[in-house]
């Protein structure tokens, strides 16, 4: 967690949710020079406060927009050593999902590290529904999760393009070979590994009802027919390669309905398996397998 | 504004707006001893985030309540001091309107001083559906601006109660005599007394009144508000308590006579209708609104 000598470098987390990052922030936090600050958006919360609420325009009042950038970051970096003070040497905190002030987050955070998850959206989509989809009904729509799975590898990849510190992690990749992973994610932030006790990285965190205890056999995928030309062009961008139907094989409209008419449960029981067989849309908004 | 020394100590001023609080901030800054800060959310807005966004509830992963409370009150305070610093001993805020978590208030700033600037309803409700409703229509809903009034003296009123370093100033009285308000202010808060300048201005006027704030705005009936705004007009000493309720009966009996004299009026237009029609005048339908009725006429 932070203190005020490291509170500028944190170990960031980005990309959406569900794609393993609670995983590696328990990796992580098992090894002795890092600790992990749980989720948060406080950091967000005082820029938002601060920068888009009513009284924003009245800063004109108390000093100019650089001074006020420049306070509002040192105050970020005390909110974080305040809630969360520590002492040891690294931090690790989540900032997953998309739509946050990037900007004034490498203002505040100058020297942070960035580790991008990834995780195909055969998959990734899925668990949203099913997992975000248990308590909030607006992720049960699969145009909803792609949106939100496209946006955060959009902003992620930004940072890329930035130019700073940043590593990409398959989730497929640490669910096949955690220790790997891991080595590569010491490797990355310079984290001492002799004498470090790696035996937990393998432990399955956070995972949805319909995979416990079976993480490594991996989560039926979802058809790339059903997702949208911008899904797929992210993906692409990420090295997932597009495998079953090609997305021009159902028309837009075919695709939509079939999301909104299938539920989270009927969703996973309907769309392609492993084996890549193929869903096409039928009138009246039911389902057929081609195959059937 | 706050510094480290000070930060635990603002004067916070209180009630609803379109009250006098701006002129109120504009005196106390001309005092040497005090710096105003901007209006602002900073309190609520991390009282929010830290507490009632989805992840508060994993603050059990990293301390208990009372550890994560305290945590909280000292990085509102960090915030601040590191927002708004400056040298200046005393420092005011305004905390206006209605919903702040004054629990947290009071354990962030556990030595303020509360002023609560008041105004009658009849003038600072217009001024807030004058003002506000400029931007934001719902202002311009008499009945919201009333419960916005009723609403931030009840909480300000809750805070009197608790037994707070607290003064109550009327709007009415700053600006019938600005200078004898000041020391008041001056009085309870403790300041020096130094020659304080511009206490007579004018300071975010509404367009209505601009240039005539001291002769006051006209004023909105005692007939037109609810009880609860008659209730807390008492409280606050502006209306005596026997007027109140015959304030509304009389708006009742109003309202009602008034209904009735509509309803007479009709029912003798229609009479008179009637009786035309008996008579066989020749004007039955006289303005037709379709071709069909257009046709209509008295039989020989």
């Amino acid at each position: 967690m932070p203190n005020p000598e490291n509170a500028d470098r944190p170990i960031l987390v980005v990309g959406p949710g569900r794609s393993g990052s609670s995983w590696l922030l328990h990796a992580l936090d098992e090894h002795p020079d890092v600790r992990d600050i749980i989720e948060n958006r406080a950091v967000e919360g005082l820029w938002q406060e601060c920068f888009q609420n009513f009284w924003a325009g009245d800063w004109r009042w108390v000093c100019e927009p650089d001074e006020a950038e420049r306070r509002v970051a040192r105050s970020a970096r005390d909110l974080v050593t305040t809630l969360f003070p520590t002492d040891e040497p690294e931090w690790v905190m989540k900032l997953i999902w998309r739509g946050r002030p990037w900007d004034f987050i490498r203002l505040a955070f100058p020297r942070a590290r960035y580790i991008h998850l990834t995780r195909s959206p055969a998959t990734n989509i899925p668990s949203m529904m099913e997992y975000m989809g248990s308590n909030n009904p607006a992720w049960k729509d699969l145009a909803h999760c792609e949106d939100a799975w496209c946006g955060a590898h959009e902003e992620a990849l930004a940072l890329e393009h930035a130019g700073v510190p940043y590593v990409r992690i398959k989730q497929e990749d640490a669910q096949s070979d955690p220790a790997a992973v891991w080595r590569r994610v010491a490797r990355f932030l310079g984290l001492r590994t002799d004498g470090v006790d790696t035996s937990k990285v393998g432990n399955e965190i956070n995972v949805a009802e319909s995979t416990k205890g079976r993480v490594a056999d991996g989560r039926a995928p979802l058809a790339w027919g059903m997702m949208s030309a911008r899904t797929h062009a992210v993906a692409r961008q990420l090295g997932y390669a597009i495998t079953d139907v090609p997305a021009d094989e159902l028309p837009t409209e075919d695709r939509r309905r079939i999301a909104q008419t299938l539920g989270g449960r009927d969703l996973a029981r309907m769309v392609v398996s492993k084996a890549g067989k193929k869903l096409v849309g039928g009138g009246g908004g039911e389902v057929r397998r081609a195959d059937a | 504004m706050p510094t480290p020394e000070n930060v635990t100590a603002p004067i916070l001023v209180i009630g609803p707006g379109r009250s006098g609080t701006s002129w109120l901030l504009h005196a106390l800054d001309e005092h040497p001893d005090v710096r105003d800060v901007i209006e602002n959310r900073i309190v609520e807005g991390l009282h929010l985030e830290l507490f009632e966004n989805w992840w508060a509830r994993d603050w059990k992963w990293v301390c208990d309540e009372a550890e994560a409370q305290r945590r909280a009150v000292e990085a509102t305070r960090r915030t601040l001091c590191t927002l708004f610093p400056t040298d200046q001993p005393r420092w005011v805020m305004k905390m206006i309107w209605r919903g702040r978590p004054w629990k947290f208030v009071r354990a962030v700033f556990p030595d303020a001083h509360f002023i609560h600037i008041t105004r009658s309803p009849t003038t600072n409700v217009p001024s807030m559906v004058d003002y506000m409703g400029r931007h934001n229509p719902s202002w311009k809903n008499v009945r919201h601006a009333e419960h916005e009034w009723v609403q931030a003296h009840r909480e300000a009123l809750a805070l009197e109660d608790k037994g707070v370093p607290y003064i109550r100033i009327k709007q009415e009285d700053a600006a019938a005599d600005p200078a004898g308000v000041w020391d008041r202010l001056r009085t309870f808060l403790e300041l020096r007394d130094v020659p304080v300048g511009n206490l007579e201005n004018e300071i975010n006027a509404g367009e209505a009144t601009k240039g005539q704030v001291k002769f006051g705005r006209p004023e909105k009936p005692w007939g037109d508000f609810t009880r609860k705004t008659h209730e807390m007009s008492v409280r606050l000493g502006y209306l005596p308590e026997s007027e109140a309720d015959v304030s509304i009966e009389s708006a009742v009996v109003e309202g009602l006579t008034s209904q009735l004299a509509e309803a007479n009026a009709e029912r003798e237009r229609m009479a008179a209708e009637i009786e035309r029609l008996r008579e066989g005048g020749p004007d039955v339908v006289t303005k037709p609104a379709s071709p069909s009725e257009a046709g209509v006429h008295r039989e020989p």
